[in-house]
């Protein structure tokens, strides 16, 4: 177990590096809690932080220091939750994670693994059961289990859990996934997400219908790139996927992850390719990588991109359609939130994240021009968010809610550019709606008439920063009735994800005693690659037109 | 969550204090400019309350923002005066939850505060005595053009208008002030 420790003196900065802040990260080779610096050099913010055995690593932790200015302006923490599953006096994260009673924001996201089995043996992936590895294990949970996540993830007070992703593995391996979707729905849960490599669907189309009348809203498809050499895993499958999905009224929102000098070139084509199917595809989620396993600096040099590069990479692959400043980070929607608590006096539902977790935009198609036009072109967003600010402030301080309501109604048109705004929509209505009426159904009905795009980038050992983990608002829910958030789950397995899913797991030769069913027997094979006709190929894989598609490498 | 808190009582009402306006050169010329700087201070209770353990008190009570209106300006002419130039900015302080071991060595719940001034610039600021000076003392610099003043000898004021909502540092108000009288001349 990590030890807390306290070096009395904050790490020496040489004249070269602009101090920031200092917080709390761990040792990337012995866990222990260390004071970190984060601070500015040419440019760029980075992460020191020095263990008195592994000796000092430095990590870069954001790719503009323009950027970070920017989005730290946003950073304002949540409600957290006050009905913890851990009660501790004092913060040591990322120990003791479950909730604590210092997590600083409720569940925006919660995840919960139906399984570890997976189709696919991604070399790269250390998450699916291996057979033949000593120890290995399923995990299953049973209905019972996942109804008790559920009800957990539910009870968190004052918001309770309402979205929910289910993930794996692959979780479309599982046959009674539609009555464990129906079983999230029936617990109350409004949105359920389901993460997946989609070629089971891409297989059996009818799959997405199915899904879709259990009660999913929509899938969140792995897809690393436009050309097989950068998406192995379902370059040939995604195209179908989408189309089962179109044909099943199923949105699909799009997962690369991103990794400097091997899918970074293509950000912009993903999104061209999300456009040319916007009518299915409701968001890009660019994940950039979080790098796991011991690494050296100049391996982590190589792959290592953070948020800011990847937004100035899509910049520049989209020739400035989306630029730098159409971003902004995640936490900026709380004075929409706040606005809204303040005017019905009810908690609402908060993405609290800290600012440096997540980015995000929306962008609109305009069929005259065939251009995206993101939401800032036609939008003053900061201008809006002032105002939502100052009219909060307004109605905290006893302001008539009705009468800030008017004020509201006669300058909201003034932050939307109408000559600028795509045709066919009308902004200003849909945000009073959205904001007046704060119902779930004027929220979706501004996201079907956009593209969200976003960024998440989940830490690791090198770049942690506790001040981020303590905000996270992605978790996990888990057989034991704990809800911990993702970077504590995934960057740290053998305290978290590992230690849980053996204990509730069972041994592979038990599972398939069990089942009467053989581990390997659901891998996929490629058929669908193997089938395809190199014509056909050209017409349906997923590059665009301006992507070299590359030959099959097969799986 | 709903806000339910009652400002920390017996706080004197924050006031200007020291408005004053200097001009870079006595005189210009009418194709010239000029340096106008405009320096206050809000002195009061909320000031003086400005610290890490009311800060942990707002923040308890869900009181996370405190935002200063600033409405500043100069104005030119004695018996109507009239505006030479205005500027409306917003300061904020956002408390949060810091890690810093050298504020929270015992690792307990440390409450800081970022300052985030006009242009949305945050600043982290290292110690309270920082903090309210980036909130509460105003400088700022307007350059004018000599025909925008006029020829002439010239009387110019700076005012102030300083506005909040309620929080935990007190309730509602607004304060404001007016410099004394500079003369420039304008050749």
């Amino acid at each position: 177990m990590a030890q807390l420790i306290h070096i009395e003196k904050p790490i020496e900065t040489s004249k070269n590096k602009n101090f920031i802040r200092q917080t709390q990260s761990v040792c990337p080779d012995c866990l222990k809690i260390l004071p970190a610096n984060v601070f500015e050099r040419d440019g760029k913010v980075f992460m020191s932080k020095i263990c008195p055995t592994h000796g000092e690593c430095e990590e870069l932790y954001f790719g503009s220091y323009e950027m970070y200015k920017k989005f730290s302006t946003y950073w304002m923490d949540g409600k957290g939750t006050l009905a913890p599953n851990v009660p501790i006096e004092k913060c040591a994260c990322p120990t003791n994670c479950g909730l604590c009673s210092n997590h600083l924001s409720h569940t925006g996201l919660g995840n919960m693994i139906i399984t570890n089995r997976c189709d696919l043996t991604c070399w790269y992936c250390f998450f699916y059961v291996k057979k033949g590895l000593e120890g290995a294990y399923v995990y299953e949970p049973t209905m019972e289990q996942m109804t008790a996540m559920i009800r957990t993830l539910r009870a968190q007070r004052p918001v309770p859990g309402n979205s929910m992703q289910i993930t794996g593995g692959e979780p479309t391996l599982r046959d009674d996934l539609p009555e464990i979707v129906s079983m999230i729905k029936r617990e109350g849960v409004s949105h359920v997400q389901l993460n997946t490599n989609g070629i089971n669907i891409a297989l059996r189309p009818d799959l997405a219908m199915t899904l879709k009348k259990a009660g999913v809203s929509n899938l969140y498809l792995s897809f690393d790139g436009t050309t097989a050499k950068t998406n192995p895993k379902n370059h040939w499958e995604a195209p179908h996927t989408i189309e089962a999905c179109r044909k099943a009224h199923l949105g699909v929102v799009l997962v690369p992850t991103c990794i400097k000098s091997i899918n970074d070139h293509e950000l912009g084509d993903i999104l061209r390719f999300a456009q040319t199917n916007i009518d299915t595809v409701r968001a890009i989620s660019y994940q950039p990588v979080s790098l796991t396993g011991r690494m050296s600096k100049k391996e982590r040099e190589k792959y290592r991109i953070t948020i800011p590069d990847c937004i100035e990479r899509v910049e520049e692959q989209t020739d400035g359609e989306v630029t730098k400043d159409d971003w902004f980070p995640i936490p900026s929607c709380s004075p929409v939130t706040h606005f809204v608590e303040a005017f019905t006096k009810k908690p609402q539902y908060e993405l609290s994240i800290h600012f440096a977790c997540g980015a995000g935009t929306y962008v609109f198609f305009d069929p005259e021009t065939k251009k995206l036009i993101p939401i800032t072109k036609f939008v003053d967003i900061k201008g809006m968010l002032e105002f939502l600010e100052e009219k909060t402030e307004e109605l905290e301080s006893g302001a008539n809610r009705y009468l800030i309501a008017a004020k509201f109604l006669s300058k909201i048109n003034s932050f939307v550019n109408k000559e600028k705004q795509p045709k066919g929509l009308s902004l200003a209505k849909l945000l009073t709606a959205a904001l007046l009426k704060h119902d779930y159904s004027s929220v979706g009905q501004f996201h079907l008439n956009s593209m969200f795009l976003g960024m998440m980038h989940f830490q690791d050992k090198y770049n942690q920063d506790e001040e981020r983990l303590q905000r996270c608002d992605i978790h996990y829910v888990t057989p034991d009735l704990r809800i911990i958030p993702f970077c504590s789950f995934n960057v740290i397995p053998e305290w978290y994800r590992d230690r849980i899913q053996q204990k509730y797991g069972i041994p592979i030769e038990e599972w398939e005693k069990k089942t009467g069913e053989k581990l390997e027997q659901r891998l996929y094979r490629g058929t669908m690659r193997r089938n395809i006709q190199k014509h056909e190929m050209n017409q349906m894989a997923c590059a665009t037109q301006a992507a070299h598609i590359e030959p099959i490498t097969g799986t | 969550m709903e806000r339910k808190f009652e400002p920390l009582k017996g706080l004197e009402k924050l006031y200007i204090r020291g408005i004053s306006l200097t001009p870079s050169s006595p005189s210009v010329r009418f194709d010239e400019t000029l340096d106008l700087t405009v320096r206050f201070s809000l002195a009061g209770g909320a000031r003086d309350a400005f610290n890490q353990e009311t800060w942990h008190k707002a923040y308890e009570n869900w009181d996370k923002l405190y935002r200063m209106t600033y409405n500043i300006g100069i104005k030119k002419g004695k018996v109507i005066p009239t505006n030479l130039v205005t500027q409306k900015f917003v300061r904020k302080a956002s408390f949060y939850w810091t890690r810093n071991p050298d504020l929270n060595p015992d690792y307990s719940k440390k409450i800081w505060v970022m300052i985030i001034l006009e242009g949305r610039e945050p600043t982290i600021p290292k110690d309270e005595g920082n903090s309210r000076t980036m909130l509460f003392d105003v400088e700022k610099a307007f350059r004018v053009l000599g025909s925008d003043l006029g020829k002439g000898k010239q009387t110019l004021k700076a005012y102030a208008k300083a506005s909040w909502g309620r929080h935990i540092f007190g309730e509602k108000g607004s304060t404001k002030k007016v410099s004394a009288p500079i003369m420039v001349t304008c050749k």
